[in-house]
């Protein structure tokens, strides 16, 4: 009997996924734009920020699209049977993802044999580049950073670097290896959302650096990072301190604000325009996690990704050709294209100095 | 000499936290012979007890919660196990405590969210002992931990009480026979180790902060530390406890550069510590041969 | 149809990695917590294979198998050195070990980034193609495991775990019994790792650890009887049953924790039903 069941059970599951749901696109259709953000999991935190600004977002087109969200945990494989889900299952039209570049780059061997576009909003991997021209990002590459870190503080011979294990700090780990070679003589790791960095900070206190780089992901790590550098507070007051977007934020710096001032951040460029001020402020909650520079991003995938789809029913032509040879439109990619590049040209780092507890652009 | 007492003085403080959970594993295992892993996961929440108490608006309220929290999982970890000691299958009650602290580390992430917590917000204060930093909660670990590794030592080898602990897995017939409730023996262990795993979850999330899944690692290492040390030796668990942190730490500080040993090596030198020790020695480090009839 | 496909190649491998589950845990006895450490070895060995050589798809196949056995063999080692309850607490802490040397030995493993663009071969090209060759390698492995079962080997196996002394007794060594199904069950998930491997082509440190470990040990536990029937059924409900229960609509804080909740009350649920049942109780005298 529980066998029968059993098989029972399986077969109308099967007879669900098979069921073959895919609508036939037209352009009386709601353009369905599937997205891929990291619902639980370490990085949760963005995954529900990103929804909430996409949703908001959306209600501000002129016709909105279907979203369709599915989580991603920040995981290749977890990616792949999300993409696969929203492929098939809800017939979306694109992709707006990955988030981490571990998931952006598990789908996109996939994105050709589906014939789908996806475009991140947030995905920095310099290993994107080269890839499928299905897979487009508009977060900035971490190149951008590394060269623009490299060449303020290329005079000095004592650099110090402390690296949380993410995909996205070990990418720029990475970039700023090349480029500063050996004048690195500490270069500390430790493991994705540890809470006790006390041993590593001894261990690079004793290396006696003239600069430390501070390489977390942003949120809760970067906030224990700092009180506990501040426990040494009198050895960290004679050594310059770099780092990148993590400590853009106020807040990421409010509970050690003594340690934080003069420290020399480089990260996206600074969005203040009225546009980009009032949509923020309309947002019906904090992104005190993903920032602005993300929260932009976000919202500008979903405009030209919504736009791509219209433009491409109605000119019959592909979504990618649409969002290859049109400049996009947005608050952080407004007149900005691709150039035949997987990573949105155009993009330059921003140099700030934390100056009585704001960060300020140089 | 100032780096190296620093170091040394760190890992005391994460040694101490294993202490404590090798130390409830060891009560545990004791009465029942069952590896409770859960352990960790019940640690974290009675930090997220203390949380919620803190933000409540008062310590008393702090300690309340998470002493009930401990009191529950307890009672609870009691009541799912007990049927593995009774059918003497200690490997599936080793199972069903390792879905259960997942479970409740699932069920914190989803009431919680997965963001971290603080319990001191800010720098921690610091107490300097001859040069040598140790932050405030870093101090009550290390004193709370030498005070129970002491009190537990002299309770199960020296006293009456500990006897009749190690004797309710040996030949439970007998300990009835005496009239001793084995029942209400065990029943008080699970709550008794639940508390001091709750203590050292209280304390570690003050000392850095509070996560979802912080207990695991750690339940890990203490779960690692009760073999190493030999689990019915106690002196051998606090040693291991010890060993198992000191030691990882020093290969990564001190090893030559070209070998470019980072944090993230820790719990792979702790897996190697242990087969390299279980290997020669597979009752514990201070294990004697014993002629098998 | 990419979706079902993607569900019956997770099904697949699933199966497998159940069949190594029962030959260990149920059938044997072996706590055998380390086959998802062999599940993610053999994918790894396969990808930097494939990657820094250039043998064909069969060949790294072969190789990296042949790893995996050399990595059952040290577990197989290890068992007969140490104390059971030891032996299970290294084969659990080496999942964590495992991850540890993946993230730090970038150079070899692409540590956090991991290894992208692990390529299908022309024959498994497609997802369909993957899907077939994924259930003929499942039948397979399926007769194999019912000819252990069925075989003297597989009495002996039950043997070992029901009354070892008898089958000391009878001249069969435990060590050789115990060898043999650590080892196999090794290659086993072996498989079912480059399986997986082939679905995703993308490899980083998520893949398997602990959410491989309860998944197969839930497949174990409800595949009991050391029957196929049972190892099949059972993967089709951990592998089905998640898949429905997504397509309800829960708040999105449940979404990411809903697969580790199933099996966890599951597992909890089932190895208190099979109490008692586990093993035969010896009369106490």
């Amino acid at each position: 009997m529980k066998t029968k069941l059993l098989i029972i059970l399986s077969a109308i599951v099967l007879a669900g996924c098979a069921g073959n749901t895919i609508e036939e696109s037209n352009k009386l259709e709601p353009v369905k734009i599937g997205v891929l953000v990291p619902l639980s999991g370490g990085a949760s935190a963005y995954g529900e920020e990103m929804m909430m600004v996409l949703n908001h977002k959306n209600q501000m087109l002129e016709t909105p699209a279907e979203l369709y969200f599915e989580d991603s945990k920040c995981e290749a494989g977890a990616a792949v049977t999300a993409f696969q889900k929203l492929v098939d299952i809800n017939g979306v039209d694109a992709i707006l993802g990955g988030f981490c570049s571990s998931e952006t780059l598990a789908i996109e061997p996939l994105l050709a044999q589906n014939d789908i576009v996806a475009l991140s909003a947030t995905s920095s991997s310099p290993e994107i580049e080269g890839k499928s021209k299905n897979l487009l990002t508009i977060g900035y590459s971490d190149v951008v950073i590394a060269d623009t870190m490299a060449a303020d503080i290329m005079d000095s011979d004592k650099i110090a670097i402390i690296t949380e294990q993410n995909d996205y700090n070990v990418a720029l780990k990475n970039s700023l290896e090349e480029r500063l070679g050996d004048k690195i003589i500490a270069n500390e790791s430790f493991e994705k959302n540890a809470t006790d960095m006390r041993n590593i900070i001894e261990k690079v206190k004793a290396s006696n650096p003239e600069v430390l780089i501070l390489n977390p992901n942003v949120g809760d790590t970067s906030i224990n990072l700092l009180n506990q550098l501040a426990e040494s507070q009198e050895f960290f007051e004679n050594v310059k301190l770099v780092s990148q977007e993590t400590y853009v934020a106020d807040d990421s710096r409010s509970q050690a604000p003594e340690l934080a001032e003069s420290m020399t951040l480089f990260a996206a460029p600074s969005l203040d325009s009225q546009e980009v001020t009032s949509f923020i402020e309309s947002l019906p909650s904090s992104v005190d996690t993903l920032g602005v520079f993300y929260s932009a991003t976000a919202s500008d995938a979903l405009e030209n990704l919504v736009r791509s789809v219209n433009d491409s029913r109605i000119n019959q032509t592909s979504v990618q050709e649409e969002l290859f040879t049109k400049p996009l439109t947005g608050l952080s990619s407004n007149g900005k294209s691709f150039d035949g590049n997987n990573f949105l040209q155009g993009i330059e780092a921003g140099k700030y100095v934390v100056t009585d507890g704001k960060a300020v652009l140089q | 000499m100032e780096f190296f007492l620093q170091i040394i003085a760190n890992s005391l403080v994460l040694g101490t936290q294993v202490l404590f959970l090798a130390l409830s594993l060891y009560l545990i295992k004791a009465v029942s012979k069952i590896e409770h892993v859960a352990l960790g996961a019940i640690a974290t929440a009675c930090g997220y007890g203390f949380y919620q108490g803190l933000l409540i608006g008062s310590n008393v309220m702090a300690l309340l919660f998470s002493l009930v929290v401990a009191f529950t999982f307890g009672y609870l970890s009691f009541l799912l196990l007990e049927k593995f000691y009774k059918n003497k299958e200690p490997l599936l009650g080793l199972i069903v405590s390792l879905s259960m602290g997942l479970l409740i580390e699932a069920m914190i992430a989803i009431v919680f969210k997965s963001s971290s917590k603080s319990l001191i917000e800010g720098i921690l204060p610091i107490v300097d002992v001859m040069g040598v930093k140790f932050t405030l909660p870093g101090v009550y670990t290390l004193a709370i931990g030498f005070v129970l590794a002491l009190a537990a030592f002299v309770l199960v080898n020296k006293t009456p009480i500990g006897r009749t602990l190690r004797s309710v897995s040996e030949n439970s017939s007998l300990v009835s026979s005496l009239g001793i409730n084995q029942l209400k023996i065990r029943k008080s262990v699970y709550i008794i180790s639940s508390v001091i795993a709750g203590i050292v979850g209280v304390l570690a999330a003050m000392n850095t902060s509070l996560t979802p899944n912080m207990g695991f690692n750690l339940t890990i290492t203490a779960f690692i530390a009760l073999f190493v040390g030999g689990s019915s030796d106690i002196k051998g668990t606090i040693v291991a406890s010890f060993l198992l942190s000191l030691i990882p730490e020093f290969l990564i500080n001190y090893a030559p550069s070209s070998f470019e040993f980072t944090n993230s090596y820790r719990m792979f030198f702790v897996f190697a510590l242990a087969l390299i020790i279980l290997s020669f020695k597979p009752r514990g480090i201070f294990s004697k041969n014993i002629r098998q009839s | 149809m990419g979706y079902l496909f993607t569900v019956l190649t997770r099904f697949f491998w699933a199966t497998v990695q159940g069949v190594a589950g029962q030959l260990s845990v149920s059938m044997a006895g072996i706590f055998l917590l380390s086959l998802s450490v062999c599940f993610s070895f053999s994918a790894y060995s396969f990808a930097i294979l494939s990657k820094n050589f250039e043998f064909s798809f069969w060949l790294t196949f072969i190789l990296s198998l042949g790893l995996t056995s050399l990595l059952g063999f040290l577990f197989s080692y290890l068992y007969t050195k140490v104390s059971k309850d030891s032996f299970t607490v290294l084969a659990l802490s080496s999942i964590l070990g495992f991850d540890a040397f993946v993230k730090s030995f970038d150079g070899l493993t692409g540590g956090v980034l991991g290894i992208s663009g692990i390529l299908r071969p022309a024959f498994i090209g497609k997802l369909q193609s993957l899907v077939i060759f994924s259930g003929l390698i499942v039948g397979i492995v399926l007769v194999m495991h019912y000819l252990v079962v069925k075989s003297s080997l597989g009495r002996k196996i039950r043997a070992f775990k029901e009354h070892p002394v008898a089958l000391e007794s009878l001249g069969t060594s435990k060590n050789s019994v115990s060898r043999f199904v650590i080892i196999w069950g090794s290659v086993i998930s072996g498989i079912a790792g480059v399986l997986e491997l082939m679905r995703l082509q993308f490899l980083d440190p998520s893949f398997g650890g602990i959410p491989n470990l309860i998944l197969f040990v839930s497949i174990a536990i409800l595949a009991l009887k050391p029957k196929l029937s049972s190892v099949v059924l059972a993967s089709m409900f951990v592998v089905f049953v998640p898949e429905i229960i997504s397509f309800l609509n829960f708040p999105s804080q449940f979404v990411g924790h809903l697969r580790t909740i199933f099996y966890c009350v599951l597992l909890i649920f089932l190895v208190r039903q099979v109490s008692g049942k586990f093993t035969i109780s010896k009369r106490e005298i």
